[in-house]
């Protein structure tokens, strides 16, 4: 039986939904008039316009962007995959072998307490001006959080899973395969979903120190040039990047981790 | 006369040769918080082999500690559990576990949950196979139709169906059982005692079954064990003198059964009165 009481109020999320989007437009609108406004009539060269904004993306869509975009991207993931990797690996090592992880784990934490991108200057010393320098870092960021999930995730798999495998006959690997791994994926994608920003402040980071290209190099080239709508450009682009990763990293999840959603 | 006697007078002429499982002067004491709370005397118990045994009593009387150590799950604080003559020293392999908490995988469907042991090595079977197998088990515990279903979306005793179904589709040579049927309504019950006589007489299983119900005991077993409350002893061992197999509808209006009834009420209910089991 359906409760009255929540039908009226999901009802009543549903009308305040369909407002709230007409209000978020409403709002959007009126800052983005008022910006246009102040650019033209009022301040000076540093607001820019969404006007001029908008046509300094067009002229970019026309060639030049495409080659930084995708350094940055390429960065992005080459340092997602090195660090997720080994930070699943270090997590499922040290949260299914306590006795590695009371070695271990305290000197993880220890770097872990090193601002991480104040690191970047020092991956430029050795990797130079490349993209090496920018995956480095990107991978570390990245490890140090996918770590952390895994080795939460596989500290707590139920004991009682594996005994019952191990009952049935099955050996260490297929306890680990058939358990271990699926109950751990659950964090493993967690701790994607938190990792894809940060990495994304990383790899911009790191573009921003050592320039030849990528979307951090064309905000550091707009900020010496003083191309205040060339930067504001960048940073709209950085934006829908980063609204773009997060949506797909949830959609992904609520995807493969069905059964989870259907246990809420 | 102590309880041990009497459970070697009630159970006579049981060549060792032909014991499954023996329980050696088994005891077990566990500490909780400083405490030391014993949960098994030292125990003696003789498992034939293709037998099926109950295990009844109060609860906290060690029924489940038994079924553990059988499985090799916990190790005796003294004394030695044998199976097949060999002293158990891990995970018996041998067995297959009905737990309580049922421990499906929440990430796995019905069928997929049912099929994980045909998945393994140890009892590897071609996919089509495997999958027959599957759908024939799930008819037989009557979880058609929740196939797609995870755990999280099944009722409590579709669990219980579901996890019994997964471990007999390997067919272990010994079953042991804990309160597999207390969440099921008593229809439903009578079906799965049927299925479950059935299944363990044709594959020669052993059967060591834990429960609370006596009906129940009486309508599966050979012998019902009666344990005694905390710490757990052996009261008295039961013969269950029914031709088997049974018809489990009707064998409940039987005089024999209402007296075995009966007799086996007479010996509980000191311990029950006690008030352990509520």
């Amino acid at each position: 039986m359906a409760d009255p009481q929540r039908l009226r109020l999901t009802d009543a999320s549903r009308i305040a939904r369909d407002d709230v989007v007409v209000w978020q437009a409403a709002v959007l609108i009126g800052l983005l008039a008022a910006w246009e406004c102040v650019g033209r009539f009022g301040g000076g060269e540093q607001f820019s316009s969404p006007s001029l904004i908008t046509a300094k993306i067009w002229a970019w869509l026309g060639g030049e962007l495409y080659s930084h975009l995708f350094t940055t991207l390429g960065e992005l993931a080459c340092g997602m995959v090195i660090g997720s990797s080994l930070g699943i690996l270090a997590g499922l090592v040290l949260g299914r072998m306590p006795i590695v992880s009371v070695i271990l784990r305290p000197i993880i934490v220890g770097l872990y307490s090193v601002p991480l991108v104040t690191l970047a200057p020092l991956f430029i010393m050795f990797f130079g001006l490349g993209l090496l320098p920018k995956i480095v870092l990107v991978s570390i960021v990245t490890f140090f959080l996918l770590f952390f999930n895994t080795f939460t995730g596989a500290q707590h798999v139920d004991e009682d899973y594996l005994r019952t495998l191990d009952l049935m006959g099955a050996t260490k690997s297929e306890q680990f395969r058939k358990v271990v791994a699926p109950a751990t994926a659950v964090w493993i994608a967690g701790g994607i979903k938190i990792a894809l920003p940060y990495a994304l402040v990383a790899t911009v980071t790191g573009e921003l120190l050592a320039t030849r290209a990528g979307l951090g190099f064309l905000i550091s080239r707009a900020a010496e040039r003083f191309d205040m709508t060339a930067l504001y450009a960048v940073l709209l682009i950085l934006m829908v990047i980063g609204l773009v990763l997060s949506e797909a990293a949830v959609r992904l999840e609520r995807r493969l981790f069905r059964w989870r959603h259907a246990a809420e | 006369m102590n309880e041990m006697t009497l459970a070697r007078i009630e159970t006579p002429g049981i060549a060792v040769a032909n014991a499954k499982i023996r329980l050696l002067g088994i005891e077990k004491t566990f500490h909780v918080r400083g405490q030391h709370i014993e949960a098994l005397y030292p125990t003696d118990l003789d498992i034939r082999r293709h037998e099926f045994i109950a295990l009844v009593g109060p609860s906290g009387c060690g029924k489940s500690t038994i079924l553990n150590l059988i499985a090799g799950l916990m190790r005796p604080t003294a004394g030695r559990v044998l199976y097949d003559g060999q002293e158990v020293t891990g995970p018996n392999r041998r067995v297959g576990y009905i737990t309580q908490k049922d421990t499906l995988l929440p990430w796995r469907t019905t069928k997929d949950n049912i099929r994980i042991a045909l998945e393994l090595k140890s009892h590897a079977m071609p996919r089509s196979e495997a999958n027959d197998c599957v759908k024939q088990m799930i008819e037989l515990v009557g979880l058609k139709g929740f196939e797609n279903h995870t755990p999280a979306e099944l009722s409590g005793g579709m669990r219980k169906r579901a996890a019994m179904a997964r471990t007999l589709i390997y067919e272990p040579e010994t079953l042991l059982m804990d309160e597999p049927f207390g969440a099921l309504d008593s229809q439903l019950k009578l079906l799965m005692l049927d299925e479950l006589q059935s299944l363990t007489q044709h594959r020669r299983m052993s059967v060591v079954f834990v429960t609370h119900d006596l009906g129940e005991a009486i309508t599966l077993s050979d012998r019902i064990v009666v344990l005694s409350a905390r710490p757990g002893r052996i009261r008295a061992i039961h013969d269950v003198r029914l031709e088997r197999p049974r018809d489990v509808f009707k064998v409940r209006f039987t005089s024999a059964f209402s007296e075995q009834h009966e007799r086996l009420w007479d010996e509980l209910k000191d311990d029950i009165v006690k008030g352990t089991d509520v």
